[in-house]
């Protein structure tokens, strides 16, 4: 730690004041936090959606919302979960980490991460607005297939334009943060001692540079077909609709990595903190990483195993799949052998690590079962599938992302957060998160559907556990932002370190770290990193 | 702002930078407009 050249930045500490420092922001830090509270809005904007979606399901018939609004809800809820809430936290967090981990002073681009965040609100703006429109929001589901997302009303542009700002935006932080770690590192910092959390972002920004074109392209397509009457996807003027179910998963399950590598490095940087032990096999883990990347191309059709592909697609599609449990079993592998015999402790962020990689594991499970052909003619479009994506991104993202508030907040803010606190909210999470999304699995597998505001009466206990679950789950996320309000306002003072067995630059940082920090590069050694 | 934090970088990191983001940005457009193209009957 001692070898560390400490850049001097108590004169660089001044900041701009007032809306602007927001508005005309330039400084990751700021950014990032932007990034972080847009997030938690969203999160908590789609989780009302969920709500009103468990209530309805609360039991048999239709008690609360018609179900053209049903089906609006279970689509704006996917789309604001996944590009509102846990896409902008990872690059929320992609912001505030990355530079004073590498030892850059910012980002390699600042005024082009400004505008990727800023592009975000309006894109939000536009989506979230058709729910008040004529003919109400889009309620095709997240996935827009053709023909049946053609049949939207009014809200079909908006729902197209917002796709396309948000894959800009997304496009424009993915550049900056692969500049920034080409460009930026500390002298000494080379590429394999980068912190794992930033060698998943950096593989993150090439999926995301590589996939969300076709979406876009796609919905481009989608538009022209309903406003300049192309047919890459009406049969009847000579097109295919299910091109365009090629063309979305060929985005779809690199985004579902996009949403899960950066988790996957925040669980890596967690577990050797409290394990007090290095990372276990962390060459390993950056071709793990890189592998799930390339493969994550070569596996789209599980998606669609059902719409008739030819037999040997299908197996294709099949082993390809098969083979991410390796690099993802290497993953899970080395986390459980970092904690052997390390001097455990179990504050907030190690909880929520530790719930992430047995909970992840659970929905990595129920995702192999899905990619075996014939099984998933039965699971297909039933609640098995729900409940399988909802332990990949709930217990798996959204615990990774809990984890990282706690484990950074302190860095963040000066503050120690409330540790009994985060501890309930740890355990009201794990409960019932499983109370909500267990059940699902039993539900799929006796044949209920997905997307439906209404079911068999064989369905209505699971349902009710579901739901009980769900609101349980939602009121107890309003401790999470009282627990941070309460870290932000005030608390005990935390050390530059923080985190006793925590390694590397940003924790040589003071607590807030200076508003310009690492204005002169530092010297990485190895001794700085590891144990 | 920005020059501020910048004050200690040196010019090469930026130029690069600038070129990386034109060619990735270059790269990603090519990708929808190609994705497009190639659909187009």
């Amino acid at each position: 730690m001692s070898t560390i050249a400490h850049a001097d930045h108590d004169h660089h500490d001044h900041k701009p004041t007032g809306i602007k420092r927001w508005l005309f922001s330039t400084n990751h830090k700021d950014i990032g936090t932007m990034y972080l509270v847009f997030s938690l809005i969203m999160f908590f904007i789609g989780g009302s959606m969920a709500m009103i979606i468990r209530a309805e399901l609360f039991q048999p018939g239709l008690q609360f919302v018609d179900p053209q609004f049903y089906n609006s809800m279970v689509t704006v809820h996917a789309l604001v979960m996944i590009f509102g809430a846990v896409m902008p936290a990872g690059v929320g967090l992609a912001n505030w980490m990355i530079p004073i981990m590498i030892g850059a002073p910012d980002m390699a681009l600042p005024r082009m991460n400004n505008m990727s965040f800023w592009i975000m609100p309006f894109a939000f703006a536009l989506l979230l607005g058709t729910l008040f429109m004529e003919g109400g929001g889009p309620a095709g589901g997240w996935t827009m297939y053709p023909p049946l997302v053609l049949q939207t009303g009014k809200a079909f542009p908006f729902l197209i334009f917002a796709v396309h700002f948000l894959g800009i935006s997304s496009i424009m932080g993915a550049i900056n943060i692969i500049a920034t770690v080409f460009n930026m590192r500390a002298p000494g910092m080379t590429l394999m001692r980068l912190p794992l959390f930033v060698w998943t972002w950096v593989i993150t920004a090439f999926l995301l540079i590589a996939s969300m074109p076709v979406l876009a392209g796609a919905v481009t397509m989608l538009l022209t077909d309903k406003y300049f009457g192309t047919s890459f996807f009406n049969a009847a003027g000579g097109g295919d609709p299910v091109l365009f179910q090629h063309i979305f998963w060929f985005f779809g399950h690199p985004e579902v990595y996009i949403l899960a590598l950066p988790a996957f490095g925040i669980v890596s940087q967690i577990i050797p903190t409290f394990a007090r032990k290095p990372l276990f096999g962390y060459a390993s883990m950056v071709y793990a990483t890189a592998s799930i990347a390339i493969l994550s191309f070569f596996v789209w059709a599980h998606h669609m195993f059902t719409v008739g592909l030819p037999i040997n697609g299908e197996l294709f599609f099949m082993y390809a799949t098969m083979l991410i449990a390796v690099p993802t079993g290497v993953k899970v592998f080395n986390w459980v052998a970092t904690m052997w015999k390390g001097a455990m402790t179990f504050e907030a962020p190690m909880l929520f690590a530790l719930a992430f990689v047995i909970l992840f594991t659970i929905g990595g499970f129920s995702g192999l079962m899905l990619g075996i052909t014939p099984v998933d003619f039965q699971y297909h479009d039933t609640y098995f599938v729900v409940a399988h994506f909802h332990y990949v991104l709930l217990t798996g993202a959204v615990f990774a992302l809990m984890a990282s508030v706690y484990y950074w907040l302190p860095k963040w803010t000066g503050n120690m957060y409330d540790e009994k606190l985060a501890k309930i909210h740890f355990w009201l999470s794990t409960i019932f998160a499983n109370v909500l999304f267990f059940p699902q699995h039993f539900l799929g597998l006796a044949g209920m559907p997905r997307r439906i505001p209404d079911y068999s009466v064989q369905f209505a206990d699971f349902n009710m556990v579901s739901s009980l679950g769900g609101f349980a789950y939602g009121i107890s996320q309003l401790l999470f932002v009282y627990i941070v309000i309460k870290c932000v306002l005030g608390g005990k003072k935390a050390t530059s370190q923080v985190w006793e067995g925590a390694r590397g630059l940003e924790w040589t940082l003071s607590s807030p770290p200076p508003y310009h920090s690492f204005t002169k590069p530092p010297k990485v050694t190895k001794a700085l990193m590891d144990y | 702002m920005v020059k501020k934090a910048f004050q200690n970088n040196n010019e090469i990191a930026k130029k690069r930078s600038k070129r990386l983001a034109l060619i990735l940005g270059l790269i990603a457009f090519s990708f929808y407009v190609g994705f497009i193209l190639s659909n187009v009957k």
